[in-house]
């Protein structure tokens, strides 16, 4: 790890001031994301700025009919929040699925959005992948049993937050504070970068950006949601497939449903040609399974990541059932 | 003098009993068999280390920093085949912040590169970041050639060769008997079951990584290191550094595990010593995680393609076993298979093959080629018995002689709740549940060289003391129970000392001979000094010596109850200083020995989620032999250790090596993928007491044996569950789904 500056703001202002002025500067929350890149010296930045001490950033409100969940309020701290329980179950479960204790004890919503891929290529200090700024996808030919199977021409990559999904089924907007300190809010579907459009980042941050907070929709009566996770290990791994659904229910009626899935592509997806094989009809699980079905019906699968198709389809049928459960009345 | 003298012995196990006469000289203690009564050996005993290591007052190879310590590395390869051109040695020297630096001709490193990361020089800098600069700033060329980091392109046409010009296969022979067998199992007479099995390159992934520090006083070396062999270290870096034996001290008082792959000082240990000298200061190398997994060991691969025929009376009747594997740029990937099961010799047909690639090399890894060779015989055990319509315990019981097994089927089937189990494939609906069974054999009853150090002192302390490392066996606790159960007294009142080669030999823990090695020699040392302290009770009490035991921390007279004395104050009849004596292991007795080996077996029961293709293992019981037992509490750690390790084979781990630049891609513990507590089962142990003489204390290791049966046990509980064969590991949720598609389940 090459040596940097360290600073420790205590408020958004101060941080945002060190950002603009030190060239080059990176914001660190938990940190779990952070020390790797640095230590696979995948990022060497001269200046690291520290927001623990910014207390503003961090705490979870009911406002406006929405739930704000500050920045670097901790994933262990949205896992537990009773307010994210309810309403908002899928959030709840993707936080609970992430990591480890550990992780979750330090590692905070903010990071979790704007956490860089977990591709073994663009980790592994040896290759020169184009997402780092060299010619070649090594993923596309090569070992990608952990691949994407969606938008997958230019760069393999996952999105590995387990947050996006379930906070994107609850319609989130993401606050940010721009290198002018304005304020601006951005769509959670208007949050993600193919790789096709920029290959540097993952995200339509810009330098400078804060990521202050993320404001999402709760279900109301009649709703439900649910976050399902597929991984190898019960312990401590990323996931193979993963989906959050929203539904609201009209009786048996699917009068509204949000279906996002992640880790199958380099940003999550939201599915509406599956959202429309439930909507305005009476909910069944055979029904669930045409969705799964319709999910997958445009993936493209890799040498090694073919297993990845049937998996997603049962992902999305059993997070869709768990979903409507809810909304039935059993949570 | 010495004298012989001709013990009785009773050995064997419940209802199975050989009596045994034995003459042995006078100065060795009357082995434990099925008779002896013991007040301390077998018992359950905390670990006497135990508060050290959870205080971290215990101090690994990880921890030492001797003043003035440089940080020491290598400058490594990035690619998996090439020629080392050039380095710029001076300029490596100049970096700021190095002290020195060693080039691969003095280390002996080939400038042949056949691996991705192979070392090809080597420096030490005062600082970690100063080290890491100069390792990225080293001005390296090298000629690139194509590399066959993988099996399938090292078995390719026109494959690039990985050693000169050899070829990278070395094809199995075939065996005399192999037209014989072949005429058996197409003779339409037999049941005939076929598979290719295949298992993963697993990595030792030690939680210590690799490393030693070292620091010269004069022509004196002193070396840290964290090994699994101290003496061993100790020989091959005099022979490495043309040093003398006596001039070096290797100490390895804690390690964080080995699994086989630290025996040898390795290349880093040659390299601290040398930069050390170079630097005038202590250096330590201690590799990173992706250096650790790439270049260190690992297990060897494997591809068995099997045969077996049964006959009408569900006895294995012939048996055919092609094997390959591949060692990397090492050498040694013998898969042991056929194993345990009474097959008939003349009717076996077995070939060993092996695959070179450019990949770090095979080490010895616990219990080397039979994990796999498990998985894969169970599996083609498992499909004969479902071909000849027998339940796969029955069919084993059938197809194994050995008494104690036969009675651990029996147990074990009881216990994981057999009776309950459905024909193969005979659940529905998502979750399924099933039951598998395996089993294991090993050696282990130890031997020469150890030789352990027993002192007791007038002020009644008692100390043990032994040269060798703690592998995770429990060496220390195992020396005070031992000695403690010889004198009467409470483990925790003993001292102990280990790791050290100032003290006696002792051995590499490997082939699970620690304990079966070290503990008759404690016994001896311990008998030696409190045959010595009886003779002085005799005296004071005015009683013949033989009439003395020391048992419950007193001396005390069998015949006259009122002769007896506190171990303490028995001390105290020690006019100088102290009583010490060395008990020197002698070879086993191997012609009055009931069994040269344990025998051991496993069950499991796993749920099997059928639309995510996750294995879900519920319990795990294993049933082990290990002789008699020393500490019970350490022993059920072991075959914990032992099942933990191998549901984690079977289930997540595997090296994964790149097609393109031909690097080990997942050389972490992120994507290298170990089993955390999430996906711990329920485990049950039961110890099976088999008094097999082979040794002093009757003891055998259980290090090793443990681990062989978890995988084919898990594989065969997920056949049954599914009635689908997963024939590779690990079964993960890519190959459990596709089995499930391909059986149309």
């Amino acid at each position: 790890m090459r040596n940097f500056d360290y600073y420790l703001p205590s408020t958004t202002s101060e941080a945002q001031d060190v950002l603009k002025k030190v060239k080059g500067a990176r914001a660190k929350a938990g940190g779990t994301d952070l020390m790797g890149l640095l230590k696979d010296r995948l990022t060497a930045p001269d200046s690291v700025v520290s927001l623990d001490n910014v207390g503003e950033l961090t705490g979870i409100k009911e406002r406006d009919g929405g739930v704000w969940i500050g920045a670097t309020t901790t994933i262990a701290t949205v896992a537990a929040n009773k307010t994210v329980h309810r309403g908002g179950e899928a959030v709840a479960e993707a936080a609970a699925r992430t990591g480890t204790p550990l992780i979750r004890n330090r590692a905070t919503v903010g990071g979790n959005l704007c956490q860089r891929p977990r591709c073994w290529y663009f980790r592994h200090p040896d290759y020169p992948c184009s997402k780092k700024g060299g010619e070649t996808c090594y993923a596309q030919e090569g070992e990608n049993k952990y691949h994407a199977i969606f938008d997958n021409v230019t760069c393999n990559i996952i999105h590995p937050s387990n947050l996006a999904p379930a906070l994107w089924a609850h319609d989130a907007k993401i606050h940010v504070l721009g290198a002018n300190g304005k304020t601006r809010d951005i769509g959670i579907d208007e949050f993600w970068v193919l790789p096709e459009e920029d290959m540097s980042k993952e995200t339509v941050l810009e330098d400078g950006d804060l990521v202050t907070g993320v404001t999402y929709t709760p279900g109301g009566r009649s709703s439900g949601s649910a976050y399902v996770e597929v991984r190898e290990k019960q312990s401590y791994d990323w996931a193979l497939t993963n989906a959050a659904a929203r539904i609201d229910l009209s009786g048996s009626r699917v009068k509204d449903v949000r279906l996002v899935i992640s880790a199958v592509a380099p940003v999550p997806m939201r599915r509406e040609d599956a959202e429309a094989v439930l909507k305005g009809k009476a909910f069944s699980e055979d029904l669930a399974w045409k969705a799964g079905e319709a999910a997958v019906a445009d993936a493209t699968p890799l040498r090694d990541n073919k297993y990845k198709v049937r998996l997603l389809k049962a992902t999305v049928a059993h997070t869709l059932i768990a979903a409507a459960q809810r909304a039935k009345g059993g949570k | 003098m010495k004298k012989d003298k001709t013990h009785k012995l009773k050995l064997g196990y419940k209802g199975d009993v050989k009596e045994v006469e034995i003459t042995l000289p006078d100065d060795e203690p009357r082995p434990f068999d099925m008779t002896s009564k013991l007040d301390i050996m077998g018992k359950r005993h905390q670990k006497v280390d135990a508060v050290m290591k959870v205080t971290g007052r215990a101090k690994y190879t990880h921890d030492m920093k001797p003043a003035g310590m440089l940080f020491g590395g290598f400058v490594r390869c990035p690619h998996a085949k090439a020629n080392l051109q050039s380095i710029d040695m001076d300029k490596l020297a100049k970096s700021p912040g190095v002290k020195a630096v060693v080039d691969a001709e003095t280390l002996r490193m080939p400038t042949t590169i056949r691996y991705a990361g192979q070392p090809v020089a080597a420096l030490a800098a005062e600082s970690r970041q100063a080290l890491e600069e100069a390792i990225r700033n080293a001005d390296v060329s090298y000629e690139v050639l194509p590399h066959a980091a993988r099996v399938d392109q090292a078995t390719a046409a026109d494959a690039p060769q990985v050693h000169g010009n050899r070829g990278n296969v070395r094809a199995g022979r075939d065996p005399r008997q192999l037209a014989e067998v072949n005429a058996a199992l197409n003779s339409g007479k037999l049941k005939v079951a076929e598979v290719v099995a295949r298992t993963q390159v697993q990595t030792h992934s030690c939680l210590e990584t690799h490393g030693t520090a070292a620091q010269w006083n004069g022509e004196h070396l002193t070396i840290w290191t964290s090994t699994q062999a101290t003496f061993g270290v100790r020989g091959q870096l005099a022979r490495g550094l043309g040093v003398s034996e006596s001039n070096i001290t290797v100490i390895g008082e804690f390690m964080g595990g080995g699994f086989g792959s630290k025996f040898g000082a390795g290349y880093w240990s040659l390299a601290a010593a040398r930069l050390a000298k170079k630097a005038g200061a202590p250096v330590k190398i201690m590799l990173d995680r992706r250096e650790d997994q790439t270049d260190t060991g690992n297990r060897p691969d494997s591809i068995q393609d099997m045969k077996m025929g049964v006959d009408g009376d569900g006895k294995i009747a012939a048996y055919s076993v092609s094997n390959t594997g591949t060692p990397g740029i090492g050498r040694g990937a013998s898969v042991t298979n056929p194993m345990i099961y009474d097959i008939p010799r003349d009717m076996t047909a077995s070939r060993r093959g092996e695959v070179a690639t450019n990949a770090g090399g095979a080490q010895a890894f616990r219990a080397p080629g039979h994990p796999q060779g498990s998985f894969g015989l169970e599996t083609v055990m498992d499909l004969a018995a479902e071909k000849a319509g027998i339940d796969p315990v029955e069919f084993r019981l059938r197809n194994d002689s050995n008494f104690v097994r036969q009675q651990q089927y029996k147990e074990g089937a009881k216990k994981i709740g057999w009776a309950d189990r459905k024909k193969n494939g005979a659940a529905t609906g998502r979750f399924r549940t099933g039951y598998g069974v395996a089993a294991a054999k090993w050696g282990g009853t130890g031997g020469p060289r150890a030789e352990v150090l027993c002192r007791i002192t007038n002020d009644g302390s008692i100390e043990v003391r032994n040269g060798a490392q703690d592998l995770g066996v429990g060496t220390r606790t195992l020396l005070a129970v031992v000695a403690g159960e010889e004198l009467g007294i409470d483990p925790s009142q003993i001292k102990t000392a280990i790791g050290n080669t100032n003290d006696p030999i002792g051995p590499g823990s490997g082939g699970s001979r620690t304990a079966a090695s070290i503990a008759p020699a404690a016994r001896q040392a311990a008998f030696l000094v409190g045959r010595e302290l009886k003779a002085l009770v005799a005296q004071h009490l005015n009683c013949e010596a033989d009439d003395l035991v020391t048992k419950g921390g007193k001396v005390s007279s069998l015949t006259d109850g009122k002769k007896s004395m506190s171990f303490k104050d028995a001390c105290r009849l020690i006019r100088q200083g102290d009583i010490s004596a060395v008990g020197k292991r002698v070879r086993n007795w191997r012609d009055a020995t009931y069994m040269n080996g344990v025998a051991g077996a496993q069950f499991a029961k796993v749920t099997v989620d059928c639309d995510f293709g996750i294995v879900k293992v519920d319990k795990l019981v294993a049933l082990q032999d290990c002789g008699l037992v020393i500490n019970r509490l350490t022993a059920e750690g072991q075959v914990f250790g032992g099942m933990i390790q191998g549901l984690s084979y079977a289930l997540f781990e595997e090296r994964h090596m790149d097609r393109h630049l031909g690097h080990m891609i997942n050389s972490d513990l992120e994507m290298y993928k170990i089993a955390g507590p999430a996906d711990m089962p329920e485990m049950e142990v039961v110890l099976y007491d088999v008094a097999n003489g082979a040794n002093n204390c009757s003891v055998a290791g259980i290090g090793e044996p443990t681990m062989i049966p978890t995988a084919a046990a898990i594989a065969g509980a997920v056949h049954n569950a599914t009635g689908v064969r997963v024939t590779s590991i690990p079964m993960t949720p890519d190959k459990v789904l596709m089995a499930l598609e391909e059986g149309g389940k």
